[in-house]
């Protein structure tokens, strides 16, 4: 499905939300339009329609895969030799810079010695400096004009003066402005100036919530220092210092504020983890919450692993809330915290467990983990139970990369009985390949060049035929022009799916030219039409070819039609 | 100036390691000091660079010109804000000069070839896919504006909240929401085909 904009696909008007609430975790409503109508939409609101709407659902899985893909195209570390360098010139410059800024600022600007750049800064200098003049002698005039006409009204009115109460928020205002001009004149200043910017007022405000989770499981909040606050939600906000004798009950409101307007978004998580955990009853254990407050590290995955955990220590429904906390997370971190549950011994046993009593949590979280032992038991537990199997299927394509995707779903096509159920070996893999992410083909060709296993490469081929992969032509020209028969008519199905023109069929030459030729006509590519008005074939026999889009056992009808020197084997209409 | 410690220490946000660091830059040992506080946010300075500027030389020379405006202006810096996000503002700030940074002039990309790998090879869910997505994922970055590819970085890669990006890039949080997803949905425009399940 395209998700194109401007083309002819549809698009849901609610997909701007979805995201920002799910990707980005935008915990606030999210103004959203409906029946041409602009409204706000709560997260409870967004949560459902996110799992109504095909099309935001489709836009969450591509957004989060592009967002993992840029995350991975990003350098994660630089070649030593040039981190030193730089720091080295950086430390050099810094020093140089350091002693003559004195003589420096007294230079005349544009004398000898100043460069262009320098020019450039001098002559905003002097703008800016001007511009602040300007601003104050205006300031300067109003105070002074304001100040000789109140001195006119009280000359006028004295007795009404002196009789009026003076209103609280008239003796606010000016502490007021006060404040607001302490907090952006030096933000304005350095930035003009080029130099570092300040650190963030927001930040600064944000910081003082931060909950300290100490050794003994209390929640302690560090006691509030003077920040002069910009604007009237940052007073409205403002509570009484708490003190460190503060326990886990009076400090909830903190951690909800912590959650909706955290410093950063993994704050925030941890936050809403902590809530969640409480709303279930869990408890969390003294050292799973120093755990969670411990320093450095991905807090993240820190805060759903002392959910899950402590989910696991609860009771029998350990299983159907794993799941919850995991849907409830960013679905790119979700993979790193499966990556470690996957080593985590304690679940394994109540996993394995469910999965063998066929629990739908307990079969989608088994197959999100994985592992050997985890995958050995959904292979057992299915059984011959299409429900149970497609339930796997759906779960292992939720995510971008799960180790052994592709060896779990061949396996399970192996089974007799589910074949039977769907149609067949061919229809039961077509069923379950075509939904799987994009990375699933590379599973399948690791899988094909590592396995011995005729039967799982026979399924293994099935699969690519069914992705119509163009990334997998090449590996399966390979395997048309290799020695085993059978795989090479499985590659020729395989290529015979790919849509046209796409890769060098039409001008290889390979061992088993029938094949190739078959492929083509298969997919019916243009250039193959008037070679087959060129062949010895009957009208019946043109129109077959013709037709193209062959079934496994047609296109093995339509190799023996193409054979250069054909035998008298012809194709009787039957499939 | 440095603030009172009394403050720094209750509002900041550096690790304890960090704030070390940088209680031994201010009290002279400014140069190892200064490399145990920076070095480890140094591919994160490389890659917003390279993002934002789409040339490696120019993208080196604004990371080093970061670094010295960061040495300089470190004996102010509160802990207000994480070290990263205050050395990526610093980033930010100064590659808002493009004539600056820019040695060649901005040339229309190329249009894309797509490589299929020849030889199944010995890893075939290596180097082909990578190069083909990242060229895709470059080519769709390269289309936008500096403001949406340097909003959409900070989070995709950085992992910044609305707010933080905002912080950076010196506008509100609601601007910096529309920078991110409009960035995000272009991008996805031009990536059809390679994102979806």
């Amino acid at each position: 499905m395209s998700l194109h904009r401007s083309g002819s696909a549809p698009e849901c008007p609610w997909n701007d939300a979805v995201l920002a609430h799910f990707l980005d975790g935008d915990a606030l409503s999210a103004r959203v339009v409906e029946d041409g109508w602009e409204r706000d939409a709560g997260p409870v609101e967004l949560a459902e329609h996110r799992g109504d709407c095909d099309l935001c659902a489709l836009a969450l899985a591509s957004a989060r895969r592009l967002d993992a893909l840029t995350a991975s195209a990003a350098p994660t570390e630089v070649d030593p030799e040039r981190a030193t360098a730089w720091l080295d010139a950086a430390i050099l410059e810094g020093e140089k810079a350091r002693a003559p800024d004195l003589e420096r600022a007294c230079a005349p600007a544009g004398g000898a010695g100043v460069d262009r750049e320098e020019t450039v800064g001098a002559g905003r200098a002097v703008l800016l400096l001007g511009a602040v003049a300007c601003v104050l002698f205006g300031v300067v005039l109003a105070l002074f004009v304001a100040r000789a006409l109140r001195g006119d009204g009280e000359r006028e009115r004295p007795a009404n003066v002196a009789d009026a109460p003076s209103s609280p928020e008239a003796d606010r205002a000016p502490a007021s402005d006060t404040a607001v001009t302490a907090r952006v004149a030096p933000s304005s200043d350095s930035q003009a100036s080029g130099s570092p910017p300040p650190e963030s007022s927001e930040d600064a405000s944000v910081a003082e919530d931060t909950v300290v989770f100490e050794r003994d499981g209390a929640l302690v909040f560090p006691r509030r220092p003077t920040v002069l606050r910009v604007g009237a939600s940052a007073s409205a906000d403002r509570q009484p210092s708490a003190s460190t004798d503060e326990r886990v009950g009076p400090a909830v409101p903190s951690v909800e504020r912590l959650a909706l307007s955290g410093a950063s978004l993994d704050e925030s998580y941890a936050a809403m983890a902590w809530l969640r955990a409480r709303a279930l009853g869990l408890p969390p254990a003294p050292d799973l919450i120093a755990e969670l407050g411990a320093e450095g590290g991905d807090a993240v995955r820190r805060a759903a692993l002392v959910e899950i955990r402590s989910a696991a220590r609860s009771d029998h429904t350990v299983l159907p809330r794993i799941e919850s906390v995991l849907r409830a997370w960013p679905r790119a971190r979700v993979e790193a915290i499966l990556a470690e549950l996957r080593t985590d011994a304690s679940l394994g046993r109540r996993i394995r467990d469910a999965v063998l009593g066929r629990q739908p949590s307990g079969v989608r979280v088994a197959a999100w983990i994985g592992g050997s032992h985890i995958d050995e038991c959904l292979l057992q537990s299915v059984r011959g139970d299409v429900e149970t199997a497609d339930q796997i299927a759906v779960a292992l394509a939720e995510f971008g990369r799960r180790p052994a995707r592709a060896e779990l779903l061949l396996g399970l096509a192996r089974d007799a009985r589910l074949q039977a159920a769907a149609g067949g070996e061919p229809a039961l893999v077509r069923r379950w390949s075509t939904t799987q992410p994009a990375a699933f083909t590379w599973e399948l060709l690791d899988v094909l060049r590592v396995s011995r296993n005729a039967g799982e490469r026979r399924r293994c081929l099935l699969a690519l035929a069914a992705r119509r992969d163009v990334r997998a032509t090449t590996a399966l020209i390979e395997l048309l022009d290799g020695s085993r028969l059978e795989e090479a008519r499985l590659a020729a199905f395989a290529l015979g799916c790919m849509p046209p023109g796409t890769d060098t069929l039409a001008t290889r030459r390979v061992r088993r030219d029938e094949l190739r030729l078959a492929a083509l006509v298969c997919r019916r590519d243009p250039g193959i039409a008037r070679r087959l008005d060129e062949l010895p074939l009957t009208d019946e026999e043109r129109a077959f070819l013709r037709g193209g889009a062959f079934s496994e056992h047609q296109l093995e009808v339509a190799a023996a039609l193409l054979r250069p020197h054909r035998r008298s084997r012809v194709w009787d209409g039957s499939d | 100036m440095p603030l009172p410690s009394r403050r720094s220490k209750l509002t900041s946000r550096l690790t304890a390691a960090e704030q070390a660091a940088l209680a031994r830059f201010r009290s002279g040992d400014r140069g190892v000091a200064f490399q145990e506080l920076v070095r480890g946010q140094l591919a994160a300075l490389a890659g917003l660079a390279r993002r934002i500027l789409r040339d490696e030389h120019s993208a080196d020379d604004l990371v080093q010109e970061t670094l010295v405006r960061a040495y300089g202006g470190l004996d102010a810096f509160r802990g207000e804000s994480s070290l990263r996000t205050w050395l990526l503002r610093i980033l930010v700030h100064l590659a808002k000069e493009p004539r600056r940074w820019s040695r060649t002039p901005a040339t229309p990309p190329e249009p894309l070839e797509l490589e299929i790998p020849d030889s199944l090879g010995p890893a075939p869910d290596g180097p082909a896919v990578e190069r083909e997505l990242r060229a895709r994922l470059d080519e769709a970055l390269e289309r936008l504006t500096t403001r949406q590819r340097t909003a959409f970085h900070l989070r995709a890669v950085e992992g910044m909240d609305y707010r933080a990006i905002a912080d950076t890039l010196d506008c509100q949080p609601a601007a910096a929401r529309m920078l991110v997803l409009a960035a995000r949905r272009k991008v996805m425009e031009r990536m059809e085909g390679y994102l979806e399940p």
